[in-house]
């Protein structure tokens, strides 16, 4: 009951509302986001995240690998750097510093590679449906039940750790949420009328693929990358922490497990990367929430 | 007007706020009334609230300002719980007998419902109503034990009218309840509607935007445009001798189902305007004047100014 | 080709520009459209009407070739010829749709035969400009550059009588009211000069003062165009007002067809003349008081 009469006054009301005052979508869309108070927070963290670690290093320029200093040197203490010295005498703030390039590079890179071929794939399959469709999905499928962080150390391994390894590695293991995410909106905005309506003016599969379905789809994708980078730098740290990365490449991961033997004489070097890694993640986090919010105003509070 | 009408209505009012400190007036000082056993229609095109004002009328919305009154009883301020017994006098029939059978019950049960809540019957005196309604709305015995999704749209309505029926009304509430169904379908529901108001004495509220089935089904006719009445009076009056210009230009626009009744269309273009106002604005009232026994009209500064 | 089509005067030797013969469509087992055949000369309105699952919408899909897509139905049988598309045969000969590639079909959508839909607000796409949509068409088809396209867009909006078309241009479709959106679909539609327009359900979910308006204008536009439009309708107030012929469908099938007088003065089949008894009539009521049944026809539709 309660759910029909919200409906039919809702006629009354829509057909009232009719000319409300917005202006492109997009643009409606920004205005509700940086309304948000919480959403703005998680940008302004993130903005600072990637201050710090693209634009501190010009006027912090240090080897993050140079032993600078007496070990476990805490912060604060004499002779010590900002965030003080790890087990080695490195210096921490130029690791954390430098560490958050290489984890956001890696991470960026991953997240690339997952929205990239996820939307393909789930493009293609959600759009011709039928035996395209049970094809992409049954590899999806066989992507999806792999138990990700194994997976992707045995891959790591075999190929040696590099920047690029382990990019391929997360995206690997991750790309098929992504498929099925952008297949379930190609299913449902497929059959809307307006994309009937561009194939009764002529338009190709590719064009109604590329100019019609996807715009329409992209903000549930875009809120999903965010969430997909945010995934990304914590698979990073993971397999980092194991001591799958890059060594001649600090990254955040790689500090925290290099430090976690000593964590009880040198709590800081642990636990200023992870404060990194947090603040990154809850950054993107809080924006991804923000833009679903802004793009579906009318979900809120659900 | 009538003392003895069933329902009352007196200058209903009802403001909803939008985003931006703007408001809509959905209904502004409709003032009507209904005779028992008489169908009045409330015809109008989307957002001229009559909606809002049939849910207005059964309290699923509460005034902004104004009363109604229900067999003299002022129904507009009372709680709930006194709300109730008066509630079973009025019952509402929706557009989409498809959203209002919950699709996981029986058809029998949905009927049984409204006498469940308000303990009249029980056991198999339950049971027998329930099938005595469902013979009175033209559906089978057995048709109690189904569920919503084996019936067509027509028969649904046919077990929302049962529904509707069940605690033995005095007014029904019909909003859009036949304009989704086949024309054939609609035809059959209009008759069984009748059918039931002559056995039954039924009061209806009958809102609609489709004239030619209000001309049929109606004693008397609202006019609502922009949230107000501009024209209300005997369905005769209103269909055979129509004075306000929207009235006039509602019923211009009515294809009809004769070809040799084509009309020149005059190459209009015009939208309904909004009935939303900034926070310091109001629509301006519309006065009724009576212009022969039961016929008011709106008056205008300037007729045929509307959009 | 101005003069409207009189379907009361003989139409001589002139050869239909559509000519659909035993079109058969079936989902699965269940038989959509059962070998339905009608014919549709340039500038005439031929209403096809029929009641929901009749088959209607399914026959103007598979005119367009656009059923098969996206859905199990299958066309099994018939022939749609066109004679509108003269670059796509050498000696003027029809060619049928039913066997034409998608490849030659999508150069007929949109600029040959084109097509309205019911809402026009889900009709549009909701994040480009209705200028922008617009103006697609005509640079698919007729390779026109943007700005040539953008203009074209204009002069179409001015057609259709949109006010203020300029500023119109560059808004989104939300920010218009159905109105307004359905002449768009229609702007849209005629963009190519198309020989035939289909219009499914144009104005059924329209107020009953803006579809006159919106009747009013394909009245006109056709007049201007001398464009054969097909009209798929559950409406027989809009059948008496638009259509020089009638087809009535039910349960699939062809049950009728004739002129538009014909139909609503002497219905032959049964179905037809129970879908006329339970029309209502504005007017019929006239010098009486008291509500009237309707005088049902005893069949189950």
């Amino acid at each position: 009951m309660a759910e029909l009469f919200t409906t039919d006054v809702g006629a009354d009301l829509a057909a009232a509302a009719d000319e409300e005052t917005a202006a492109a979508p997009q643009r409606q869309a920004l205005k509700l986001f940086l309304r948000n108070r919480s959403a703005v927070f998680g940008l302004i963290l993130f903005l600072a995240i990637l201050i710090m670690t693209f634009v501190l290093p010009f006027f912090y320029e240090r080897d993050p690998g140079d032993l600078i200093a007496r070990p476990h040197l805490a912060p604060g203490s004499e002779g010590a750097p900002l965030l003080g010295t790890d087990q080695l005498g490195r210096d921490l703030t130029a690791v954390v510093v430098y560490g958050g390039r290489t984890t956001l590079r890696v991470a960026a890179g991953a997240a690339v590679m997952i929205v990239g071929f996820g939307v393909m794939i789930g493009a293609l399959a959600g759009f011709y449906g039928g035996k395209v469709d049970d094809v992409l999905m049954r590899f999806t499928e066989f992507f999806q039940v792999l138990p990700g962080l194994l997976f992707a150390i045995v891959l790591v391994a075999l190929f040696n750790p590099s920047v690029w390894t382990v990019m391929i590695a997360i995206a690997t293991v991750s790309w098929a949420q992504t498929a099925r995410l952008t297949r379930a909106e190609f299913l449902r905005l497929k059959n809307l009328e307006f994309v009937k309506a561009a194939r009764a003016i002529g338009a190709s599969d590719f064009r109604i693929i590329t100019r019609v379905i996807l715009p329409n789809a992209m903000p549930t994708l875009i809120v999903s990358s965010t969430l997909v980078l945010g995934w990304a730098i914590l698979f990073e740290a993971g397999l980092a922490f194991l001591g799958l990365a890059d060594v001649n490449n600090v990254s955040w991961g790689l500090a925290i497990g290099r430090g976690r033997a000593a964590f009880t004489v040198n709590w800081w070097a642990v636990t200023f990367p992870g404060l990194a890694i947090f603040a990154t993640v809850l950054g993107l986090s809080l924006i991804g929430d923000g833009l679903q919010d802004a793009y579906n105003p009318k979900l809120r509070g659900r | 007007m009538a003392d003895d009408a069933l329902v009352r209505v007196d200058d209903l009012c009802k403001v909803f706020p939008v985003g931006g400190g703007s408001k809509v007036h959905a209904v502004e000082h409709v003032s009507l009334h209904v005779g028992r056993g008489e169908t009045l229609a409330v015809v109008g095109e989307s957002g001229c609230g009559k909606s809002t004002l049939a849910h207005l009328i059964i309290r699923l919305l509460d005034p902004t300002a104004g009363t109604v009154h229900l067999d003299g009883t002022d129904i507009s301020t009372l709680s709930p719980r006194a709300m109730r017994t008066h509630r079973q006098k009025m019952q509402i029939i929706f557009q989409d007998p498809f959203a209002s059978l919950d699709p996981r019950r029986s058809v029998g049960d949905a009927v049984a419902e409204p006498m469940n809540v308000h303990k009249t019957l029980s056991g198999s005196a339950l049971d027998d109503r329930v099938k005595a309604l469902f013979k009175r709305v033209g559906l089978e015995e057995s048709h109690t034990e189904q569920f919503p999704h084996q019936f067509s749209g027509g028969q649904r309505q046919r077990i929302c009218i049962a529904r509707a029926l069940a605690l033995e009304p005095e007014l029904v509430i019909a909003d859009e309840a036949v304009s989704a169904l086949d024309v054939s379908i609609q035809a059959q529901v209009i008759n069984l509607m009748m059918d039931l108001q002559e056995e039954m004495g039924l009061s209806y509220l009958f809102i609609s935007h489709d004239l030619a089935v209000v001309e049929r089904i109606s004693h008397r006719v609202a006019v609502m445009y922009l949230g107000q009445i501009v024209e209300l009076g005997p369905r005769p009056a209103i269909f055979e001798n129509p004075q306000h210009s929207y009235t006039k230009r509602l019923l211009e626009a009515v294809p009809i189902a004769d070809p040799r009744q084509r009309r020149e269309r005059p190459l209009l273009v015009g939208d309904i305007p909004s009935p939303r106002w900034a926070a310091d604005e109001s629509p301006e009232r519309v006065e009724l004047v009576e212009v022969e026994p039961g016929h008011f009209v709106g008056v205008e500064d300037n007729p045929g100014a509307t959009f | 080709m101005a003069a409207a089509y009189n379907p009361l005067k003989p139409q001589g030797d002139e050869l239909p520009i559509l000519s659909v013969r035993d079109l058969t469509v079936a989902f699965d087992q269940f038989t959509a459209v059962d070998e339905v055949s009608f014919d549709l000369h340039n500038g005439q309105t031929l209403a096809v009407v029929g009641e929901s699952g009749s088959g209607k919408s399914v026959t103007a899909l598979s005119i367009m070739r656009l059923v098969e897509l996206g859905s199990r139905a299958k066309i099994e049988g018939g022939e749609v010829l066109f004679r509108g598309g003269h670059e796509f045969s050498d000696d003027g000969a029809p060619i049928d749709l039913v066997t034409q590639d998608e490849a030659t079909m999508r150069r007929i959508r949109g600029n040959h035969i084109s097509m309205i839909f019911q809402e026009p607000l889900t009709s549009l796409n909701p994040v480009y400009t209705v200028g922008n949509q617009v103006a697609e068409a005509v640079m698919l088809h007729q390779g026109l550059n943007k700005k040539a396209a953008t203009a074209r867009a204009l002069e179409m909006l001015d057609l259709v009588r949109i006010p203020e078309a300029k500023r119109r241009l560059s808004q989104y479709p939300h920010e218009m009211s159905g109105g307004m959106r359905q002449r768009v679909m229609i702007a849209m539609a005629l963009s190519c000069d198309p020989t035939v327009l289909i219009a499914d359900e144009p104005t059924t979910a329209l107020d009953v003062t803006i579809q006159a308006q919106i009747l009013g204008l394909m009245r006109e536009l056709q007049k201007e165009t001398g464009a054969a439009v097909i009209i798929i309708t559950h409406d027989m107030g809009v059948v008496a007002e638009v259509a020089d012929d009638v087809v009535v469908m039910n349960r699939s099938k062809i049950v009728e067809q004739g002129s538009v007088y014909d139909i609503f003065e002497s219905p032959q089949d049964p179905y037809t003349q129970a879908l006329l008894a339970s029309v209502p009539r504005l007017g019929s009521m006239n010098g009486t008081s008291e509500p009237a049944r309707f005088d049902l026809v005893e069949q189950e539709i």
